[in-house]
């Protein structure tokens, strides 16, 4: 690994200079009849940290988080081009076992998308897969991701039922636990506290700053003062680019970028 | 006035009451339909009154005796020979089975209602369905035993009862022998034949085979002297047993007077309509019925039963579904999960969509020449070179008759299964993909349950298209009368090579092919119904399945799949 490249991520408010996880370079993105909604992002997402990516509607945040798992691998005529790395290696090389890359790194979507099973399925589905049968193990699991989504205590009467009976925001904490029940090494939330009550809310702020120990966390939210709250780094995208990114502290406070500045005071539009 | 004229067309009223009235026509006629196929067919099971008059218009005028079948209105101009009653522009005239078609030769006909003179329902008339020549009407005359009479003989002294309840006795006695005499032949000569059969063809295949067979000709030849042994023995009993049922006559005065005898054996059943409560004819109704559903048929089909065409129909859409569901399952999951999208997976989809569209006559020439002529011939070749030149694959059969129409209905499971693999949301997919799954994980655990209720659909309207097939059935196994059924006691229990019986093919036969066309109508509506009910059974119960699935899923709102 080249220091050369880790030089542009700037210490964060302790000081320490983090390694980069997540890197992608020169990557643009059209979809099917060339609407482009990437342009030559040029990104870092440290590691151990949480990184907020803020944006307007439609600028391009899900389409760079779906890079980082290839999932727009599966949209048709989709056209990815420059590079993505995670620990340095690039996730697009042809040799590339894509389904290892997705367990690595885990997405929540923007909208819930529970699976047509009981709550309880819909956790262990990911533990299923890789193969783990011990039934107290799932519980347990089950179990310690329902909690840690802020779900356990509402459901735990009825853990056979469908998740689709479930309202919109405890299916939003249902699809979290999902994920986090076969933890991933990185995780990206896509605006997954929106549609949430403030004290779920709170709770998987909480979740968050606890994982970071651990995980490497993207989120994208539309909402400033959680990316304040949470974030140690924030990335401002726009039309498809990269405007600016830097400490959580210097873009809210101190941006380079005018686009940045309107952005987060509010004037922007 | 305008105003409210656009108003009301702006409102979508209009859509509404065209979209409403669309509906209710088609109910209307699927009910019309159903309606007729019940009354007409399922009336026919109802014994009916049998009337006795004077006729008028013969020469001199003669007594008739006769079922009525019919009746109907028509202008006097219509009957150009001799309108008996110039004046009135109007006839009315009435279809009569007369039945004694063994006597008389004809079997109905139409008389004019205004002709027929001291109409009378008599009591002791008695109808007989008889297992050859259809019905006899006429009084009962006498009983004789070996040809002795067994009661006096007399036209309506007192003892008309006593000699009709001896009749029923004696036709008990009839119907217990004949059920043993069929056992015997179907279990025990049909074992002897099989036997036979067996060590015929074990001898060509020695023969074919060359080199030394001694031992084995001669343990052949001790087997075969033991079935000849058992036959010889059977075939006295079968002897004895014929005598036996054919002691008994009964003596029956008919319309015109003469008394015929006709053996007890060939009675099927002996009523007197006319002497029936409701309730009697109820329980009639309900015994034919039933003979209909599970006998044989008689009569050139135009009597008895159709249970080998009954199940005939369901051996062959059974079979079909076996064949059809995996293949098409496959295919569509195929061409929908896995194949490469471009021209020549769009081209393979056209094709399937319009295979749908082929005339199905067109399946059976295919089925004809493709399965039975080429695959049959070399299945015989292969496997059943003893029995040569006799076909035994090569010619057509159930097992040909299910794959013809596997393949008439392939392309109904193929569509239904693409279609429910497509509308399972994206966003489901990528959820199980996000999570780790493999592209054959997520269509095993997400995508294929998800899809399970239109795979069934299509496997509904394939059973429902099937069971409803005629045209290229006539080619590849379908009969008028088969000679057994398709599954038996007999190894290997299924007999896919054997030809069979459709209640469709028995619809066309019943009422284009048959040289009784009033006496096969009523026989041709109940089939129909039957078959209609057949459908709907089918279709029902997979509805009722789809059902059950879609609960599962129900009351989700990220989209609508199911
Ligand atoms: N599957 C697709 N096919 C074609 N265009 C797409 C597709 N998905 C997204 N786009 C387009 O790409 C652009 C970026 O979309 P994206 O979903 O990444 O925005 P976003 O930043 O996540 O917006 P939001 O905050 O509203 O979720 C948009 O203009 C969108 O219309
Ligand atoms: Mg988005």
């Amino acid at each position: 690994m080249n220091g050369g490249e880790f030089s542009e991520l700037n210490p964060d408010a302790d000081g320490v200079r983090p390694e980069p996880c997540l890197e992608t370079r020169n990557l643009s993105l059209r979809y099917a009849g060339n609407r482009r909604a990437l342009n030559k992002v040029r990104l870092t997402i440290p590691r151990q940290r949480v990184t907020a990516l803020i944006g307007p509607s439609g600028c391009g945040k899900t389409s760079l988080l779906r890079c980082f798992n290839r999932l727009n691998d599966l949209v048709d005529d989709c056209v990815i081009t420059g590079r993505v790395r995670l620990d340095g290696k690039n996730i697009y090389a042809a040799k590339v076992d894509v389904t290892e890359l997705r367990r690595r790194v885990g997405m929540v979507f923007q909208k819930p998308n529970p699976f047509p099973k009981s709550i309880y399925e819909n956790v262990a589905f990911g533990l299923r897969i890789r193969g783990i049968k011990s039934r107290r193990r799932l519980d347990e699991i089950v179990q310690e991701s329902l909690s840690a989504a802020a779900l356990w205590d509402e459901v735990k009467d009825r853990l056979h039922k469908s998740a689709l009976e479930l309202s919109g925001g405890q299916q939003q904490r249902l699809v979290i636990a999902r994920t986090l029940a076969v933890a991933p090494e990185v995780l990206l939330l896509d605006e997954s506290a929106s549609a949430l009550d403030p004290i779920s809310t709170l709770k998987i702020e909480e979740l968050i700053s606890e994982l970071k120990k651990n995980y490497t966390i993207v989120i994208v939210t539309h909402n400033l003062q959680q990316a304040a709250r949470v974030a140690d780094y924030t990335a401002f995208m726009d039309m498809g680019e990269l405007v600016e990114f830097d400490t959580t502290a210097r873009i809210f406070t101190n941006p380079v970028k005018r686009r940045t500045e309107e952005y987060v005071t509010g004037r922007y539009g | 006035m305008k105003r409210s004229l656009a108003n009301w067309l702006d409102s979508g009223a209009p859509w509404v009451w065209i979209n409403a009235g669309a509906v209710t026509l088609c109910l209307a006629m699927v009910f019309a339909l159903l309606l007729l196929l019940g009354v007409k067919g399922l009336g026919h099971f109802w014994p009916r009154p049998v009337l006795q008059a004077t006729y008028l218009a013969a020469e001199p005028p003669a007594t008739i005796i006769g079922e009525l079948a019919a009746s109907e209105t028509i202008a006097a101009g219509e009957l150009n020979p001799v309108a008996p009653e110039e004046d009135q522009d109007e006839i009315e005239r009435q279809l009569l089975k007369l039945g004694n078609r063994d006597i008389t030769g004809s079997n109905f006909a139409w008389v004019f209602t205004g002709l027929l003179e001291d109409v009378s329902f008599p009591a002791e008339l008695a109808v007989l369905e008889r297992r050859e020549w259809g019905n006899l009407y006429g009084y009962l005359d006498g009983l004789r035993q070996a040809g002795a009479a067994v009661l006096p003989a007399g036209a309506s002294d007192g003892t008309g009862e006593a000699r009709w309840s001896e009749l029923h006795v004696r036709l008990d006695r009839a119907r217990d022998l004949r059920r043993e005499i069929e056992r015997i032949e179907r279990s025990i000569i049909a074992d002897i034949n099989f036997g036979m059969e067996r060590l015929r063809l074990e001898e060509r295949r020695l023969a074919l085979a060359g080199g030394d067979s001694a031992g084995a000709l001669r343990e052949n030849a001790r087997q075969r002297e033991a079935f000849d042994a058992q036959y010889a023995e059977i075939r006295l009993r079968l002897l004895e047993l014929n005598r036996q049922i054919q002691r008994d006559t009964a003596l029956f005065r008919i319309a015109d007077g003469s008394v015929v005898e006709i053996p007890v054996a060939d009675i099927v059943r002996a009523y007197r309509p006319n002497a029936m409560g409701w309730a009697e004819s109820l329980g009639m109704y309900f015994e034919r019925l039933m003979e209909f559903l599970s006998g044989n048929p008689r009569e050139a089909n135009t009597e008895g039963g159709l249970l080998p065409a009954l199940y005939g129909t369901a051996m062959m859409v059974m079979l079909m579904s076996v064949i059809v569901t995996p293949l098409g399952v496959v295919a569509g999951v195929y061409l929908s999960e896995y194949a490469p999208r471009g021209w020549l997976t769009r081209i393979i989809r056209v094709s399937v969509n319009n295979l749908a569209g082929v005339p199905s006559i067109v399946y059976g020439m295919f089925g004809l020449g493709f399965f039975i002529y080429l695959a049959g011939g070399e299945i015989d070749r292969l496997f059943y070179a003893e029995s040569l030149p006799a076909p035994t694959f090569g010619t057509p059969g159930l097992l040909w008759a299910s794959l013809t129409l596997a393949l008439l209905t392939l392309p109904v499971v193929i569509v239904a299964t693409e279609e429910g693999l497509g509308n399972v949301p994206a966003s489901l997919r990528e959820a199980s993909l996000a999570l780790g799954a493999t592209q054959f994980e997520t269509l095993w655990r997400v995508v294929l349950p998800l899809a399970r209720p239109s795979m069934l659909t299509g496997l509904i309207l394939a059973v429902a298209r099937a069971a409803g097939e005629v045209a290229p059935l006539m080619l590849v196994g379908v009969v008028k009368l088969a000679p057994s059924l398709p599954l038996d006691t007999q190894f290997p229990y299924l007999h896919l090579e054997q030809q069979f019986m459709h209640l469709g093919y028995h619809v066309f036969d019943l009422a284009t092919q048959s040289p009784n066309v009033e006496a096969a109508m009523p026989q041709a509506f109940a089939t129909a119904f039957l078959l209609v009910a057949v459908v709907t059974a089918l279709n029902l119960s997979a509805v009722v399945l789809r059902g059950r699935l879609r609960e599962r899923y129900r009351a989700m709102d990220t989209g609508a799949w199911v």
